[in-house]
């Protein structure tokens, strides 16, 4: 399998005044392969956002070096890390994070104009992401009528739009109800074992990260456990 | 990022803030209104002052006696006898003087008309038929006096039509006589009706020949002006200093400064109707680019307070890959839009209020006074408001593209 991320020895440390450093990462060594569902555990503190940033071209390491797809992202500058946030990776955060003035369409557009791609082709792409998410039928509903499950559809087709090569989701069912939930998982799922996208998915709760096929364990800046899930949730076909 | 999107997203970032938009670019509303009020009169008052002076022609010239006033104490030389006959014939003499054509000199005459008991208080001159010829204003009724009135001194006179109707109750006006201190003139004929040429208003004119003013009225030697043509247009700048020269000959002048006499031609009142008009219209302009900063600053506060008010948007766009260059010109081009319509808006306003100006002036000041708002102030509206958009928008761009993309998510 092809590698796509390799962590060695990253730190990440953060100063909250002059001499009082906080280590949220203290040495974190991983590979992750090309068509992974890997789940991020642990208990608040443990480092597992930094680690998300850092993965997501949000932040870098303080010491350490992040291997992407065969290079080094120290050697990136800020508009080249501008556009592998653009074009390699997609983010599905806890709070949806869109923009509650647009509507859906211009919400799943948002990456699409910050681009190097034809803005002919914007349309269909567009089109295609919200298709895979089941959200059709609400193309042009503002973000305000949207219930919490269906805001985090658009989060995850607004992600897939640009086709990154590696989705991000931080808590993704953390603010939803169950079915919401549910439903959110079996699309990331889906997205996984049938377009092979690879999945980062980072959560607290024990059932979501059974989704994943390797559950990584967090605590205090370093890693505890990373195993395989033997355990693997059978998601059900999704329909709308 | 495409620019055309970018504008789209900046206007509808402006209009869902509506009534903010407004009172934020209402400062520069008013400052580009008042730029468009400045720039149009002063422009439309030029026009009006240099109308009247060019009333006079291209080809005359005008000898005063006294030096050119510099100042108010320099006022008192006007009244210097410098040019009398020998001067005048001096300036007449083609040895001299090889280029002038016509000349009339004129002589103030000071003292009201009388008819019957009735008074008018006209401005009257002594002058040549020259004088008439220049302000074209041959009678309409009657006929003008000749050189042989000129040269007989006759006691006749023209006069305008405001003084037909002070002293003549629908009476025919000619060949009645009117007395002017003690003298009997009798008149000939009445100019038509025109209204002010080159400062003059022509019905408030009374104008007999200059011998008779000069001997028999005003009982002087000297002359107040001598009014004159060259042949030519290209000849003028020559016969300015011909004159020059002969005048100072008559009055050995070694020094230009001791002059007792000046000559003004169209040109010298343009350039100093111009000068005036320029000085005056760059100190308003001055004031109302004070309110274009002050505008400016306002601008500056609401985009600041619209850029942290954004700071979880900021925060997105940058986590789906905009980069601060993306950023800062989404704010920037919010500033500019802001500040452009004010501008557009102050153009409109301005054109507005100088069209009422202008109404209200054509008709308390019974002139013709033009409606014009000139390119270039509309050029220099436009400009001005889109540089104090970029000049004040960049602190706040280039602040919001400098956040923390993980900073701004946590933001609530």
């Amino acid at each position: 399998m092809k590698k796509l991320i390799e962590l060695k020895k990253i730190k990440r440390s953060f100063f909250i005044s002059e001499d009082v450093e906080t280590k949220a990462i203290k040495e974190i060594s991983l590979t992750i392969n090309k068509g992974e569902f890997v789940a991020i555990m642990g208990p608040s503190g443990s480092g597992k956002s930094t680690l998300l940033h850092i993965l997501g071209f949000l932040d870098t390491q303080s010491d350490g070096d992040y291997v992407f797809n065969g290079q080094s992202n120290t050697k990136y500058s800020e508009e080249q890390l501008a556009h592998l946030r653009n074009s390699e990776v997609g983010f599905v955060f806890q709070a949806f994070n869109l923009l509650a003035k647009d509507n859906v369409y211009d919400n799943v557009k948002l990456p699409l104009i910050y681009s190097k791609t034809d803005p002919a082709s914007w349309h269909d792409k567009i089109l295609k992401a919200i298709e895979s998410v089941g959200l059709s039928h609400r193309i042009d509903y503002p973000i305000t009528r949207l219930s919490g499950g269906e805001k985090q559809r658009v989060a995850i087709a607004r992600a897939l739009v640009n086709n990154p090569k590696i989705l991000f989701a931080d808590e993704p069912t953390g603010n939803l109800d169950s079915a919401s939930g549910a439903k959110v998982m079996q699309i990331l799922d889906k997205l996984n074992r049938e377009l092979g996208h690879t999945v980062i998915l980072i959560t607290h709760e024990t059932e979501t990260a059974k989704h994943a096929q390797r559950i990584i364990s967090l605590k205090d800046g370093i890693i505890v456990s990373d195993q395989e899930n033997t355990d693997r949730n059978q998601a059900s076909n999704f329909s709308k | 990022m495409n620019f055309g999107i970018l504008v789209k997203s900046a206007k509808q970032a402006l209009i869902s803030h509506k009534s903010r938009s407004l009172l934020t670019i209402l400062g520069i509303v008013i400052g580009i209104a008042s730029i468009i009020v400045i720039m149009a009169t002063t422009t439309s008052a030029t026009e009006l002052i240099l109308g009247e002076v060019q009333g006079m022609g291209s080809k005359t010239f005008e000898l005063i006696p006294g030096k050119k006033p510099k100042g108010p104490s320099d006022f008192a030389q006007l009244f210097t006898e410098s040019i009398k006959q020998r001067e005048l014939d001096a300036i007449l003499n083609k040895r001299n003087v090889p280029y002038i054509n016509k000349v009339s000199p004129n002589i103030l005459v000071t003292g009201n008309l009388n008819y019957n008991g009735e008074v008018s208080s006209p401005s009257v001159f002594g002058s040549s038929t020259f004088m008439a010829e220049i302000l074209d204003i041959a009678p309409v009724v009657g006929r003008m006096f000749d050189d042989n009135d000129i040269k007989n001194r006759s006691k006749v006179i023209v006069i305008g039509k405001e003084v037909v109707d002070d002293l003549f109750n629908k009476e025919n006006p000619i060949g009645k006589k009117i007395r002017i201190k003690g003298v009997n003139f009798r008149v000939i004929g009445v100019f038509p009706e025109k209204g002010r040429v080159a400062f003059a208003n022509i019905d408030k004119l009374a104008m007999m020949p200059y011998t008779t003013a000069r001997d028999y009225v005003q009982k002087q030697s000297h002359y107040n002006s001598i009014l004159g043509e060259v042949t030519s247009e290209e000849f003028l700048e020559r016969t300015v200093e011909d004159i020059k020269m002969t005048m100072r000959e008559i009055y050995e002048i070694t020094d230009p400064k001791d002059d007792n006499f000046h000559i003004q031609t169209q040109q010298d009142l343009v350039e100093r109707v111009s000068t005036i008009t320029g000085i005056l219209s760059s100190l308003l302009i001055a004031v109302a680019a004070i309110s274009l900063i002050v505008g400016g600053i306002g601008i500056m506060n609401v985009m600041l307070v619209s850029v942290t008010e954004r700071t979880k948007e900021i925060g997105i766009r940058k986590s789906v890959g905009a980069t601060n260059k993306d950023i800062r010109n989404q704010f920037l081009v919010e500033a500019v839009i802001l500040t452009f319509s004010g501008g557009f808006l102050g153009v409109m306003l301005g054109a507005f209020i100088s069209k009422i100006v202008s109404i209200v002036l054509s008709k308390s000041l019974e002139v013709n006074w033009l409606y014009v708002v000139p390119l270039n102030a509309i050029v220099i509206a436009v400009s001005a408001s889109t540089i104090v958009g970029v000049i004040f928008g960049l602190y706040p761009a280039i602040s919001a593209s400098r956040k923390n993309p993980i900073n701004t998510l946590r933001y609530e």
